[in-house]
């Protein structure tokens, strides 16, 4: 059973007068109760896009987008606002992401006065302080203003206001990218307890490799806009197939000096997602690129039974289908 | 590595920088002591609001009202830094200590193109020509890794991807070959393998040539995986110091230790800090860890702990690791 | 939302701003408590300014108190002042608003809004009096015609960037309508700017009606208003009677000065209080 299923999204945006940027090229993943499916990729490459699309926060250009059996792209502007109950967003700027002039306990309110209308001012106020305790944030935030309190503590307020309509999926865009690194365990730690309790489904989208390697259950590798690896997290990261996706594994600097960081073969940058490159988006760049990979376009295929990537070089999977 | 004879490069004594704000007086950096020798990479760690940055421009003479060195000694090749005129410390800049900032777009002249600002950088402290300039500049590119650097120097900042833009500025920091390079988080804006790129260079380029750095960052990788020696900083105070290879192994300060232990691993449980930084205004009392330590006792909250060496280049500012060298020593 | 923004500018104590809104109260206070009837003084000689006694500030072509008359041209000059920013508010805030919204219906109303602007207001303003007869609202119709355009604009782009905002990002994610949107999120973090903006219109309409007062629209003599005072005076000044133009200049100078000082201290403690 899936609760969110992205199927073969397109998304791209233009400045007036500006070039074409296409941000997300055919993306298509599903998520379960429960699970967490993290996206990683550097700049560029469509994580956030793809995040806002998920919840239809920007129109796709292609593609549909499925939740609790639903497509999203045809409902109507109030059947959308409706399912916001059940699915939501936590963003990467804690204190940006609230707004300055309301109180916490305002805050965290807003989504109940929105969905459940029919609560009365006390049941509100239990719901929130309910929620506000989860986040271990308690009752005595209620009347604080977003710049009174750190960080850590206004991610906590981004977090308990997603929760306090108890959905069912939760976009979770960087959301300790931005918090120092003790802060950053206090959160992910409670991310997890609250997914336990609430069997919520995260898209955990995040740059950093050792934060998705230690909340994901399964992981999304993108590059330009297109997924080029994904699998169970463990597969992955014990057995990384496409080049971009070993790239960007021995980029990782372990903070234990005795772990000798692993070569890396990478080469140039990131081409401009305005003027994409034939072929297999890497091929420029990648250590065996050859002809074959500038001809081209490599769909995703599997690798093993959960485990798919896309790159020609790489052997299908015994008994798949090159997939469509 | 350097060995202990010889005198520091740069030795910073009892550094106190304060910031008077309408809040009261912030203690951004409360009497810090240490050293960097010659060639030697030296990380300086620590989360955000523990005096990292403010050493950094400390030592740079960048601090800016309201901030303020109220008291300490800077001493860079035997010169006193603080008693320089902002035009001889200008001078010294460039040769003696460069600078590499967080924001390459902030380092770098919108309007003059690339090959102009290394020139003023160069002819600001030798008289090389426009062609000596030229050359230099598009060997220091080269070694920064830049392919076909004269597009780069005939062209803007503006038409520099973010990676690019901090090579560039870091080749106009190391042109004149500096021996001590201060660099503030240069690779905290740029993805994580165009990070690997450039640092892969750079650092190899600086330990090749002995030069010195002082990396100021907050990713403890970074340090881990290029720097000889670090510097763990919290609430404006050294809590920790030594080499790499025994402090990111063997942490003596529990800040050190919840710090290491804060970062995710699988099959690890997460270990979190509790409680917040102290204020750097009301300071504590005691040690700045007290309340968030699970190893505090009752010496911790009344009386700081000062800087010991636990064995040669390891310091820490721990009552316990005081304890322990203290017998080690019986 | 916007009282909340100004009791708690003023509580964070700032005496600039508190002083300059206490003495414009006054000024409206006094020159109500003195009496002032224009016929009852006419006394056909002029008299250059004298200390204290009879007449401060001198008497005009009439013999009128020039004194007596700079202040009871505060009791029509700020009311009008105070309520054609008023109205400019009511009106330009809530459309601002929604001409933030990303829609056909927006693009049109602003490029119709860029063809209405780019008519001499003034010229227009006094078309319309002239058109509607000379009544003293007029004087405000006149003062909203030329703001409302003005507080529309800023607060459309005040709302446009706000609309990029992570918070209303994460207000339309939670479901939030647009009228919630708008209402709950974009107002209230637009309250600094458009108490700035309406102190600035308060502080330029007393110009714009000492312009029309001037010209001879809205107020008629005998009431005495600034502007119809400067214009008495006008003559007088080259011929040595400079009291009777200066003193309405300097009120009105003072008036527009207060004004601005209010704004200025306004946008220093709200830019302050969001941030703490």
């Amino acid at each position: 059973m899936t609760l969110v299923r992205l199927d073969n999204v397109y998304k791209s945006f233009q400045r007036a007068g500006g070039p074409v940027v296409n941000a997300v090229n055919g993306v298509s993943f599903e998520i379960s109760p429960g699970e967490t499916v993290a996206l990683i990729g550097e700049s560029g490459s469509g994580k956030s896009t793809i995040a806002r699309l998920a919840l239809r926060l920007y129109e796709l250009d292609a593609g549909t987008v499925y939740f609790d059996g639903r497509d999203l792209t045809t409902l109507s502007r109030d059947e959308l606002r409706h399912l916001r109950a059940d699915m939501t967003i936590v963003f990467q700027e804690p204190y940006e992401s609230l707004n300055p002039r309301q109180r916490i306990g305002r805050t965290v309110e807003e989504p109940l006065v929105i969905h459940e209308q029919k609560l009365t001012a006390a049941e509100r106020h239990g719901r929130v302080v309910d929620a506000l305790n989860h986040v271990a944030l308690g009752e005595n935030f209620y009347e604080r203003y977003p710049h009174e309190i750190s960080g850590g503590q206004q991610q906590r307020v981004g977090i308990a206001r997603a929760l306090v309509t108890r959905p069912k999926f939760i976009v979770l865009d960087e959301p300790t990218s931005s918090l120092d690194l003790s802060v950053r365990a206090q959160i992910l730690q409670l991310l997890a307890d609250l997914q336990d309790e609430f069997n919520l489904a995260y898209l955990f989208i995040s740059h950093d490799i050792h934060t998705v390697e230690y909340v994901s259950d399964r992981i999304c590798v993108m590059y330009l806009g297109q997924i080029v690896e994904v699998g169970p997290t463990a597969e992955v990261f014990a057995n990384p197939q496409h080049p971009y996706t070993q790239a960007l594994l021995s980029s990782s600097l372990s903070a234990d000096p005795r772990v000798k960081k692993e070569r890396f073969l990478l080469g140039g940058e990131i081409p401009s997602a305005t003027n994409l490159p034939p072929g297999c988006f890497l091929h420029g760049r990648c250590p065996s690129g050859d002809d074959a990979c500038a001809a081209a376009h490599v769909p995703l295929h599997a690798y093993t039974a959960t485990h798919a990537v896309a790159c020609i070089k790489v052997p299908w999977h015994a008994d798949a289908e090159p997939a469509s | 590595m350097a060995n202990d004879v010889t005198q520091p490069l740069l030795e910073v004594k009892d550094l106190h920088t304060r910031f008077h704000t309408h809040r009261g007086i912030v203690q951004a950096v409360n009497g810090i002591s240490f050293g960097i020798r010659e060639g030697e990479l030296v990380g300086l760690v620590g989360e955000t609001g523990c005096g990292k940055s403010v050493t950094a421009r400390s030592v740079l003479g960048l601090v800016r009202p309201p901030g303020r060195i109220a008291e300490g000694r800077i001493t860079y090749d035997g010169i006193d830094l603080r008693s320089l005129s902002r035009r001889e410390f200008r001078k010294l800049r460039g040769t003696g200590i460069s600078f590499v900032p967080q924001n390459p777009w902030g380092a770098l002249n919108p309007i003059l193109r690339i090959e102009r600002q290394f020139r003023n950088v160069i002819r600001a402290h030798t008289d090389a020509s426009r062609q000596e300039c030229w050359d230099m500049s598009l060997a220091m590119l080269q070694k920064v890794g830049i392919q076909g650097p004269e597009r780069i120097l005939k062209g803007y900042a503006h038409q520099l991807s973010g990676g690019m833009a901090q090579r560039v500025v870091m080749a106009i920091a190391l042109v004149l070959n500096p021996r001590l390079v201060i660099a503030d988080e240069p690779t905290t804006g740029l993805d994580v393998t165009i990070q690997r790129q450039i640092l892969d260079m750079v650092m190899q380029l600086l330990e090749e040539e002995r030069r010195a750095m002082l990396l100021v960052t907050h990713d403890l990788g970074v340090v881990a995986q290029y720097c000889h020696r670090v510097i763990v900083m919290y609430a404006g105070k050294i809590v920790e110091e030594g080499p790499v290879s025994e402090v990111f192994v063997e942490p003596a300060h529990p800040y050190t230790q919840a710090l290491l232990a804060a970062i995710p691993r699988p099959g690890h449980k997460l270990v979190s800090l509790r409680g917040r930084v102290p204020s750097l205004i009301d300071y504590p009392a005691g040690c700045p860890f007290h309340d968030r330590c699970d190893f505090a006792f009752e010496p911790c909250s009344a009386e700081e702990p000062l800087l010991c060496e636990l064995s040669t280049g390891r310091r820490s500012a721990c009552h316990l690791s005081k304890g322990v060298s203290e017998l080690d020593a019986r | 939302m916007a009282s909340r923004g100004l009791v708690g500018a003023l509580r964070r104590i700032d005496p600039i701003a508190a002083a300059g809104v206490l003495l414009v109260i006054s000024f409206i206070v006094i020159a109500y408590a003195v009496p002032y009837s224009p016929i009852d003084d006419a006394n056909a000689h002029r008299e250059s300014l004298v200390g204290p006694g009879k007449y401060w500030f001198g008497t005009d072509n009439l013999g009128r108190d020039v004194f007596r008359r700079v202040l009871a041209g505060a009791r029509l000059d700020l009311p009008l002042a105070l309520s054609g920013m008023a109205v400019s508010l009511i009106l330009g805030v809530p459309l601002g608003l929604l001409a933030s919204q990303k829609s056909r219906w927006a693009e049109r109303f602003m490029r119709g809004l860029d063809m209405f602007q780019a008519f001499p207001l003034l010229v227009l303003a006094i078309v319309l009096v002239a058109l509607a007869g000379n009544h003293l609202y007029m004087v405000v119709v006149a003062i909203a015609l030329i703001n409302t355009p003005r507080f529309i604009r800023l607060v459309r782009s005040e709302a446009l960037s706000l609309r990029e905002s992570r918070f209303v990002e994460a207000a339309v994610a939670i479901g939030a309508t647009r009228a919630r949107v708008m209402f709950r999120h974009l107002l209230p973090n637009t309250t600094g700017t458009i108490l700035v903006q309406a102190s600035l219109t308060a502080a330029q309409s007393i110009v714009v009606i000492a312009a029309l007062a001037y010209l001879g629209i809205g107020i008629r003599p005998p009431q005495a208003s600034w502007g119809a005072m400067i214009k008495d005076g006008s003559q007088g000044i080259t011929t040595g009677q400079w009291w009777i133009a200066i003193f309405p200049g300097i009120a009105v100078f003072i008036c527009v000065l207060l004004f601005n000082q209010i704004a200025d201290r306004l946008e220093k403690v709200l830019s302050r209080g969001a941030r703490g």
